[in-house]
């Protein structure tokens, strides 16, 4: 019980870190305000779909053309945010380590931070995406074997193992694979108050939904399309046209059209002041975990060393 | 500083309820008082129907038809009600004498849950009347302020800006049931007395709620659904007891006169 309390104390060291060191919040401030540039451009983007329907001489041939390239734009944005976060993650991890060491921000420490440890990021990403991979069999069968109960736990118990791997890299710049041991054995060690953390701070920050941090799952965009798509070919494939369609959907545009007038800046301002909500609690949990590794890793120093005197 | 005190209290809220996990029985009290509810909001569905049917409701004039549905069915409603909020009141104060107990450092027994249920229920059972009632007659202005809120704000912040208004609210409710047990007080003056607290000192109290509500979320559905409706009650009834027990701590900490002063 005591070591789960301590769990308090590390949240007392993490509010008042994160009441001085306001520049904690920039990297992902930006990287909030480009996903929700992207949030518009994917709402304009399938609006001149939607739009290039009602032109005369549409075909179905050009809509499944715009598709494909849609879908590639689509991609596109996923594989830069997606690059873009794990940059972030890199340099904001070593603000976070250069908080606890000095107090402070020390200037520099983000870029720093990505020259270091961005590629390693992205391998662990890479890995992480591999070993999924492999368990993802067995994990679903086990999903349903707990009567769905494993589909929450495993992620929640792999979360707990390897919620150190990055934070033990950048504590003292370890080796991929030696952090990821040391990441499970302080998993194995500090089982129930690390669970603990680890629940905090995904009932606070949740499992992404369309945050801006380096977790986000961005794969729930929506489908992207490329302008220039839509101004070139339109007079092919008219024999496929269904006009009866074509007629009722020209009626119903003039609704879709204002529901997107609607919808694009009330969706983007909801991305953006929910992303920034939920990096608030995002930060200070992630602070809280750099805290905890320290705190516990300085403790047990502390014991090696008086064994050795 | 005020986020260390809650620290402390998160923290000594812990120890206390892992030495007195006595503070834990009432959880298995609210399951039979949702079951009893469920029972009796069944039975009387059963019986509202099969009444009407012997009544002859299939032969009845349409306002007789309504009359003979809306009069047992408001009869169970009324009637589930009152029940809930008797068992709700003799569980609430009976858990929170034995919270007293704990942090006094005593074990909680069934002495401490039916003395708190004697002393208090009546001012609890009013306090909640009171609440319920001014709620209902307000009801047209807050639920047009809600839907306008809803629009205005729910939306654009994708959803928390009515988690957060609907812990505001609940702020300046979460302690009257304690001043009454703790204070002894009146309803009124308790409910005045909560207010005055979640004015004071609204930070820390949201804070609390906010921990509360997404902490219980949280462990609810951790186990997944099945586990959610096998166990789903007892696991949000562990966190909603140490989160109580912290509003407690909470509680006793801004209404003892030195640290009020201090702060």
């Amino acid at each position: 019980m005591e070591q789960i309390a301590r769990i308090f104390d590390y949240f007392k060291r993490t509010y008042s870190l994160n009441t001085k060191n306001k520049q904690l919040y920039y990297p992902q401030t930006s990287l909030i305000l480009l996903k929700t540039i992207f949030y518009v451009i994917s709402g304009l983007i399938l609006y001149k779909v939607m739009a290039s329907i009602n032109v005369p001489g549409f075909s179905y041939e050009m809509l499944r053309y715009s598709a494909a390239k849609t879908f590639g734009l689509g991609f596109l944005m996923i594989l830069i945010h997606w690059f873009l976060a794990m940059i972030v993650e890199a340099g904001l991890f070593n603000m976070y380590k250069s908080c606890i060491q000095h107090g402070s921000v020390v200037t520099g420490s983000f870029g720093q931070g990505i020259r270091k440890y961005a590629f390693k990021f992205f391998l662990i990403n890479i890995l992480t995406f591999i070993g999924w991979g492999l368990i993802i069999v067995p994990y679903i069968l086990v999903g349903f074997v707990t009567l769905f109960a494993g589909f929450v736990l495993v992620p929640f118990i792999i979360a707990v193992f390897t919620s150190m791997w990055k934070v033990s890299m950048v504590m003292e710049d370890r080796k991929i694979i030696e952090s990821l041991k040391t990441s499970f054995q302080f998993g194995k060690t500090h089982f129930l108050p690390l669970s603990v953390l680890v629940m905090f701070q995904r009932a606070f920050s949740g499992l992404p939904k369309g945050s801006g941090s380096f977790n986000s799952n961005s794969g729930n965009w929506n489908s992207n399309y490329n302008p220039s798509s839509t101004t070139g070919d339109l007079t092919n494939g008219i024999e496929n046209v269904d006009f009866s369609f074509l007629q009722w959907y020209g009626e119903v545009f003039q609704y879709i059209k204002v529901g997107f007038f609607i919808l694009i800046p009330v969706v983007s301002v909801a991305v953006l002041i929910a992303s920034l909500i939920k990096m608030i609690f995002e930060v200070f949990f992630s602070l809280a975990i750099f805290i905890m590794y320290d705190e516990n890793v300085n403790d047990s120093n502390k014991e090696l060393s008086k064994e050795v005197l | 500083m005020w986020f260390d005190s809650i620290m402390d209290d998160f923290k000594n809220a812990l120890f206390i309820v892992n030495k007195h996990k006595g503070v834990f029985v009432p959880i298995f009290l609210r399951l039979i008082m949702h079951i009893v509810i469920g029972i009796i909001l069944v039975v009387g569905t059963i019986i509202t129907i099969t009444s009407g049917i012997f009544a002859g409701i299939s032969e009845a004039e349409t306002f007789e038809l309504i009359m003979r549905i809306a009069v047992p069915a408001s009869l169970v409603i009324l009637m589930s009600y009152i029940i809930y909020i008797v068992l709700w009141g003799l569980i609430e104060v009976g858990s929170i004498n034995l919270f007293r107990a704990a942090i006094n450092d005593e074990t909680p027994t069934k002495n401490h849950f039916f003395i708190g249920i004697k002393k208090y229920l009546k001012h609890v059972f009013t306090g909640k009347l009171l609440i319920h009632f001014l709620m209902m007659i307000s009801s047209p202005i807050w639920l047009l302020l809600y839907g306008l809120y809803f629009i205005f704000v729910g939306i654009p912040t994708g959803g928390w800006g009515l988690l957060f208004f609907a812990i505001v609210i609940s702020s300046y409710f979460a302690t009257w049931t304690i001043a009454i047990v703790h204070n002894d007080l009146g309803p009124i003056k308790a409910i005045k007395q909560s207010f005055s607290i979640a004015r004071h000192h609204f930070k820390p109290l949201f804070l609390i709620l906010l921990t509360t509500v997404m902490m219980t979320q949280y462990a609810i559905a951790l186990f997944g659904p099945v586990g959610m409706i096998l166990a789903g009650w007892f696991l949000g009834g562990v966190f909603r007891t140490y989160f109580n027990v912290v509003i407690y701590l909470t509680y006793i900490r801004f209404t003892d006169k030195e640290t009020f002063e201090l702060n």
